[in-house]
């Protein structure tokens, strides 16, 4: 099936051709001892005028096709009368019932036509050997070609040239195989316009008809505009972040003003003030050091989330080591119990912000008890692989309050708190942790503990795991 | 090997809260105090070398400068410092709110003996003052110390 058709010159000849087939059927089914098959040859006629204009037309040449086989019954020489009235009846019958497919088919074409016209996308059909064989006149908007030069050309022409090798053995997979779906899906795709230049495009491919030898239709989408709007998105939300640090880094400055005067004050005056007014001066420097505090977590969250990652393959044992130092007053203070398990996992990720995660996780642990009792800590190693999905990663289980359902998700957003103010922190730990898990491909999250309490885990994609074989 | 010397210094700061700030962290020492504190890069220059209205200034024993100053900015200073023969071997620490790496390494380019970020708090600050002291009049000698 070619490019949608030039009518006019082509149906005078059809009008042509029709009549003359009638009048030399008539003529056989007249004048000559034939009998033409008692009229069925017409429906011959009627099917040509598949290819004329409108449903008007088939009808018209139906109606003359009908007179024409009714005056054989009359003129012709060689029926036999019963035989004849009831053949012809039937040649009548189907020339009216093809009239009526053709008219359908005729519709369903134009539907078709409309449609593909009509989308605001590109539309080929590439038969098996990979050559076009329809495209519309949106091909003009893509790829800058009219699509009178793109019939019979090979679709590797719209290819890059660095794909165009590459690109048959691609179409043979998609017949091996052939399924709707959208090309090369989770790629960036590029097509080549007639001017050299590349465009980027969203390609779906849809088989058709069944067998080796079938057709594909494929819709290309030209998304140069959303990728600029998803550019444009991904760059204010870069500056958003700067922006966020930069403020962040120059409160410091006047707050730091705030603090260390109260403090003076304080210092100097407390003699000379009330109660209250030395309760003041107090709340005073303590919402500026939570302020401080603030401040700083959303710096660290902000490079936890941009700075860049160095990567070594590191043990387990090395980065929970390295969090606990840092706690070790705590833990002391606290009069933790700390385990540590012996399944820790060997990973390639940046130390400096690995041992960050874990620190935030066990600095929370140490935090979050129940009552009066002791932190009892456990760090264990973690593996998942279901299906596709293989993560590894720490999991860190504390005695503390448990996090309700509802909270599961919300505590690992920034700054949101699942629990009384009571506890000290600004609630950015958790999104620190959040962040450092992502950009490996990783996640964290909460479940409770069996016997009271939460376990966090942090897990990172799994191609930064060592297998067991390469040790 | 303690020199138990006394340090002058020059302080560049153009905040007045941090000068004071800093004043009152150096407050509590015994062998380090500051015998000037300028506000911008060419009034530093012009005390370290005497000159102007800074005629009758102390020569001090050490410079801490701050890197934004309204003029000539801490490096600026700090380079002209280091090209001066009469001035060179003065030691310079850079005391400021930026952390940037592009900062701490120009600074040590330049010749600064030291970089140090402001402190938040107000005891962080006396505790890097003592901190200091004791590094630069006990277990650093300093040319010119009494000793």
């Amino acid at each position: 099936m070619k490019v949608l058709r030039d009518v006019s010159a082509s149906t005078s000849l059809l009008w042509l051709l029709s009549g003359v087939a009638v009048v030399a059927l008539f003529l056989c089914d007249t004048v000559t001892p034939w009998g033409v098959a008692d009229g069925f040859p017409y429906i011959a006629v009627v099917l040509l005028s598949l290819w004329l204009p409108s449903a008007r037309d088939t009808w018209a040449v139906t109606g003359v096709a009908s007179v024409a086989l009714v005056a054989g019954l009359v003129l012709s020489p060689s029926s036999v009368p019963s035989r004849a009235i009831v053949n012809r009846s039937l040649a009548l019958l189907a020339l009216w019932a093809t009239a009526f497919v053709v008219n359908k088919g005729r519709w369903n074409l134009r539907v078709f036509e409309l449609a593909v016209e009509g989308l605001p996308h590109a539309v080929l059909i590439v038969d098996a050997k990979g050559t076009i064989s329809l495209a519309n006149r949106q091909v003009r908007s893509v790829f800058g070609y009219e699509p009178r030069e793109l019939i019979g050309r090979r679709v590797e022409t719209l290819v890059p040239a660095e794909l165009r090798g590459e690109h048959p053995r691609y179409r043979e997979s998609f017949h091996a195989d052939p399924v709707v779906r959208p090309m090369g899906a989770g790629r960036d795709l590029y097509a080549l316009r007639k001017s050299g230049e590349g465009v980027p495009v969203e390609i779906g491919l849809t088989p058709l008809g069944v067998g080796p030898g079938l057709d594909v239709l494929c819709t290309v989408i030209d998304i140069t505009e959303r990728k600029r709007a998803e550019r444009a998105i991904e760059v204010q939300a870069e500056e958003l972040e700067t922006l966020v640090s930069v403020i962040s880094h120059d409160l410091k400055e006047p707050l730091r003003a705030v603090e260390s005067f109260s403090r003076l004050v304080e210092e100097r005056a407390a003699e000379r003030l009330l109660d209250k007014e030395r309760d003041f001066l107090r709340r005073v420097v303590a919402a500026a050091g939570r302020m401080r505090d603030l401040l700083d977590d959303i710096v660290s969250l902000s490079r936890a989330r941009k700075s860049r990652l160095d990567a070594e393959w590191l043990e387990g044992e090395t980065l929970v080591a390295d969090a606990l130092g840092r706690l070790s007053h705590e833990v002391e203070d606290r009069l933790a119990r700390v385990v540590v398990a012996n399944d820790l996992p060997r990973i390639r990720v940046d130390r400096t912000w690995a041992t960050e995660a874990i620190y935030n996780l066990l600095s929370n642990a140490l935090k979050f008890t129940e009552g009066e009792e002791p932190p009892d800590i456990e760090v264990a190693g973690y593996a998942s692989g279901n299906g596709d999905v293989r993560e590894v990663g720490f999991v860190v289980r504390d005695r503390g309050p448990g996090v309700s359902a509802e909270s599961r998700e919300r505590i690992f957003d920034m700054f949101q708190r699942a629990h009384p103010r009571s506890i000290e922190g600004t609630g950015a730990g958790l999104a620190i942790v959040k962040a450092v898990a992502e950009r490996y491909g990783g996640r964290v999250a909460v479940a409770p503990r069996p016997g009271g309490g939460s376990e966090f885990i942090v897990a990172f994609s799994a191609p930064l795991v060592e297998e067991e074989t390469d040790r | 090997m303690s020199n138990g010397g006394r340090i002058d210094i020059l302080l560049a700061e153009d905040n007045e809260d941090d000068v004071l700030l800093i004043e009152e962290a150096f407050a509590g020492l015994e062998r380090a105090r500051f015998v000037g504190v300028v506000n911008d890069g060419r009034s530093a220059l012009a005390f370290l070398r005497q000159s102007g209205a800074y005629r009758n200034a102390a020569r001090p024993h050490f410079v801490i400068l701050d890197i934004k100053m309204p003029g000539m900015t801490g490096l600026e200073v700090l380079r002209e410092i280091k090209r001066e023969p009469s001035l060179r071997q003065l030691p310079v620490a850079i005391l400021t709110t930026s952390n940037r790496e592009e900062d701490v390494s120009e600074s040590f380019a330049e010749g600064a003996c030291s970089y140090i970020c402001k402190p938040a708090s107000l005891d962080a600050f006396r505790e890097l003052a003592r901190c200091f002291e004791r590094y630069w009049t006990e277990t650093s000698r300093l040319p010119g110390d009494e000793s």
